[in-house]
């Protein structure tokens, strides 16, 4: 167990008070140090958006990227230094939206990095508009006779695409998300971790209450392994109850690095090779 | 030239004749049209051979293999005086009085042998013939360079067009002893570079004419160690080559001007993040999806505005392979020394066209890039350490995440201090803001001056960038042949502008055309709006193919430049 004021850097944040990415930070903090990873040892990848400014707010690397644009460099990252812990810190309009297309095909790719999104269910750095997972009907600053399209369900699709680690979590059950964080980073692949959270500011539909009404822990007899099952999980949410815990999880898919003819056979991080003008040499042959 | 729809082995044919004159000891020159299908449609490869080095094409054909009749029709007028036409004998080509034909039954032949696909092979055996070219030579080519599964088949139909063919004019062999010379086109030159820049990732979408880059630098994954990944989309692409970046790995990515429209936002990234990459655009026509297999030099004004906001770049434009394997290296170095994004400019036409070159001169490059590395080595950082220090002037010393001393490193989109924390600070926004732009001074000593070709005290000099460099050189010693005084400035750095030579010919009174391929004369432009040098006359080319020299010649000839 690390001390947890390793992860501490001092910087005053700009969230709002009673912002549900404090106690998210908290959870964040604590994995780290459960796990024993120290800062020097973790990439902290974001876009750009309130849960995107979690890296300055915390003692780590990190690069804080463009609006939608973490999933691309986290990956790569991960694939220049494996030994790098790379944990995404996104938002449901930053992840979902903007970063839809890298959201779908990092999946594909099952890189090892450990994906957590905060879901507010709204936009809160640009003020109120609706993110790809706002409620239908809710009015909005922008859609002000209410959203008109469905919300999008993100974890029901990451299970269908048949994403490794699928899992949800709640900021209101910190102790709950800690063990969720943990078991994404050591899991061997592409892991999402969906965080349900109040945006104090400009979401009056989904706050803490709403949430505490509605979250239940997933039962100890599900299946992590029976995709059905998982899909059939993943899809309740709403006022039935929303399950939070691990959805799916599957250790038989081997993860990208794993497979990857070139990283396999690599001893050292790509980084960390060393290269010459004269590795060109041998292959001008070729073109004799 | 071999032509001939898709799908009939035109190229097959052609890289057969290419190497079979290549091994024979020749210099040449190849040159690839080709339209924006898979089947059908008309394409055509053109080879120029000599014994002297040849950097362009001529309008005028010698030499016709015409795969289908089509090819016969549509460059039968091209054919010089004494021209050869080799086609099939089922076209009944009528006696011609100034062209020789060599109809041969090549289809029967085929079907003889069972399989169509070997009928670009029975022409090359007939070329191969008609200029007395080594059969033993040929057979070890196919040998060497064809799957082994049809090799047998391949061997029997290329001696039997070699057999039912006659010689026209023995040739004998070149000059160049074959094992000094490389046959490589603009694209593998230019992978090959990214190799010698000491690349370790590559990320791009396929587009056409960059994705040959991005096949040849995969085949060689393995052996080279460097990951090259397809990314969903450019977006995708060049966030990753960013990241990778970050993370200690030289990184490049490839697109044509589509494609790069698509990643200028990251472009602005990596200029506030101030990340060393190296991004190849390969230029097509445009707007918009325009002609995607040819060729233009229609996005220079664009790779110099690119992204929003003010940030420095370093843009260079390839000019020839061994240009393409230097500069591409280079490129690397310089990213890296001052932590910007280079843009490698090249064009469908240079990427796709073969030359040969010299092994030693390549040899050559990667001994002058191994003495130079010194300027690698960075000033130790500071303590505690600044991510964007300004204390070292405006490139401060860069570490990467993981490294052994245990010190964090950030990189930040937004303005940020010295930490790499988001500021809205006035005073820090304007420090930091200039730091990035200073770098732009540093990188003027690194620019290199363009290539003059010619004669000295020439007054008319033919300005032009990139790959026309082939047809400027081929025009200039034309024009010097017929007694002109002109001379040939081709430049290969475009930003910074290198303005030394041109002040120095302007001091002299210089008068300079401007030779490009687009209809707005984006270089031109640049220059006078760097240098006040206005133009004497232009000659700007925007149909797709590429320059030659003969419209270069004929222009300066007649004194019909256009006007600025």
């Amino acid at each position: 167990m690390l001390d947890l004021e390793l992860f501490d850097n001092h910087m005053e944040s700009s969230w709002c008070p009673g912002c549900g990415n404090f106690p998210l930070r908290s959870a964040l903090k604590r994995a780290l140090a459960e796990s024993e990873i120290p800062p020097n040892d973790v990439v902290v990848v974001s876009g750009i958006g309130q849960a995107a400014k979690m890296p300055h707010y915390m003692n780590c690397n990190y690069f804080n990227g463009l609006h939608g644009r973490a999933l691309p460099p986290a990956q790569a990252i991960k694939m220049s230094n494996h030994d790098l812990n790379v944990v995404v810190t996104t938002g449901d309009g930053d992840c979902y939206g903007e970063g839809g297309n890298h959201f779908l095909h990092a999946i594909r790719r099952n890189v090892n990095i450990t994906l957590i999104v905060h879901d507010n269910q709204i936009y809160g750095l640009t003020k109120g508009q609706a993110s790809p997972t706002t409620a239908l009907g809710q009015i909005t600053t922008m859609q002000t006779h209410g959203v008109q399209s469905m919300p999008m369900n993100p974890l029901a699709l990451a299970v269908s695409q048949g994403c490794g680690f699928v899992a949800r979590g709640y900021v209101g059950e910190e102790d709950h998300l800690v063990d969720l964080i943990r078991q994404g980073i050591a899991y061997k692949g592409f892991a999402i971790i969906d965080v349900l959270q109040p945006c104090v500011s400009f979401n009056k539909i989904n706050t803490y209450k709403w949430y505490k009404d509605r979250c239940a822990k997933i039962a100890a007899g599900h299946d992590q392994t029976d995709i059905v099952a998982a899909f059939k999980l993943a899809l309740q949410f709403g006022d039935s109850g929303i399950p939070i815990g691990v959805i799916y999880k599957n250790d038989e898919l081997k993860s990208f690095e794993a497979l990857h003819s070139v990283l396999n056979i690599l001893k050292e991080p790509l980084a960390k090779m060393e290269r010459k003008p004269q590795d060109a040499l041998p292959y001008l042959a070729e073109f004799i | 030239m071999v032509g001939g729809a898709a799908g009939l082995g035109v190229e097959t044919c052609g890289e057969l004749i290419e190497l079979i004159v290549k091994r024979s000891g020749y210099e040449l020159f190849s040159m690839r049209d080709y339209m924006s299908r898979v089947r059908g449609g008309h394409n055509f490869t053109k080879i120029r051979f000599s014994d002297r080095q040849i950097t362009d094409y001529k309008k005028k054909i010698d030499v016709l293999i015409a795969v289908d009749a089509e090819t016969i029709a549509e460059h039968i007028n091209e054919m010089q005086e004494g021209a050869i036409l080799i086609a099939d004998i089922k076209n009944n080509v009528s006696p011609h009085n100034t062209i020789d034909m060599l109809q041969l039954p090549f289809a029967a032949i085929a079907q003889e042998i069972g399989n169509p696909k070997v009928l670009p092979l029975i022409m090359a055996g007939a070329f191969a013939k008609a200029f007395a070219f080594s059969l033993a030579l040929c057979k070890e080519i196919i040998r060497q360079k064809m799957k082994a599964g049809n090799l047998e088949l391949n061997l029997q139909a290329f001696e039997k067009g070699y057999e039912a063919s006659r010689t026209i004019e023995a040739l004998g062999s070149g000059k160049m002893s074959s094992d000094k010379t490389m046959l490589i086109s603009g694209a593998e030159a230019a992978a090959l570079g990214a190799i010698a820049g000491g690349i370790g990732f590559y990320s791009a979408y396929p587009m056409t004419p960059a994705t040959s880059v991005m096949t040849w630098l995969s085949k060689h994954d393995l052996q080279a160690k460097i990951v090259v990944e397809q990314a969903e989309d450019e977006i995708a692409a060049i966030h990753m080559a960013i990241g990778a970046s970050y993370a200690g790995v030289r990184a490049m990515t490839g697109t044509s001007g589509g494609g790069f429209a698509l990643m200028v936002e990251a472009l602005s990234l990596t200029g506030v993040m101030e990340l060393p990459l190296v991004v190849l655009i390969s230029q097509r026509p445009g707007p918009a999806t325009g002609l995607p297999t040819r060729t233009e030099q229609g996005d220079l004004m664009f790779a110099l505005h690119a992204g929003h906001g003010e940030f420095p770049r370093f843009i260079m434009a390839l000019r020839h392979p061994l240009d393409a394997f230097a500069s591409v290296a280079r490129a690397f170095n310089i990213a890296e020394k001052y932590q910007v994004p280079v843009i490698v400019l090249t064009d469908q036409h240079l990427s796709d066209s073969k030359f040969t070159v010299s092994v030693s001169d390549f040899t050559d490059v990667v001994r002058g890039i191994a003495d130079n590395d010194s300027y690698m080595q960075q000033e130790a950082p500071g303590t505690p350490y600044k991510r964007y220090d300004t204390a070292f002037g405006p490139v401060s010393p860069m570490l990467f995440p993981g490294n052994e001393m245990g010190i964090l490193v950030a990189a930040d989109s937004h303005e940020h201090n010295e930490d790499g924390h988001i500021t809205e600070d006035i005073g820090l926004r304007n420090k930091l803001h200039e730091k990035r732009l200073l770098k732009l001074q540093l990188m003027r000593e690194d620019v290199a001056e363009p290539e003059y070709l010619g004669v000295k005290a020439a007054r008319s000099i033919i300005v032009g960038w990139g790959s026309s460099r082939g047809a400027i050189q081929s025009a200039i010693a034309e024009l010097a042949q017929r007694g002109h005084n002109v001379a040939g400035l081709v430049f290969g750095d475009i930003w910074p502008l290198p303005t030394r030579t041109l002040q120095e010919l302007a001091a002299r009174h210089a008068r300079f055309y401007f030779v490009e391929q687009n209809a707005t004369g984006q270089f031109e432009r640049l220059v006078r709006m760097e240098t006040g040098i206005a133009s004497a006359g232009c000659l700007r080319k925007y149909d797709g193919r590429p320059l030659n020299a003969e419209e270069i010649v004929e222009l300066y000839i007649s004194g019909g430049w256009g006007n600025a």
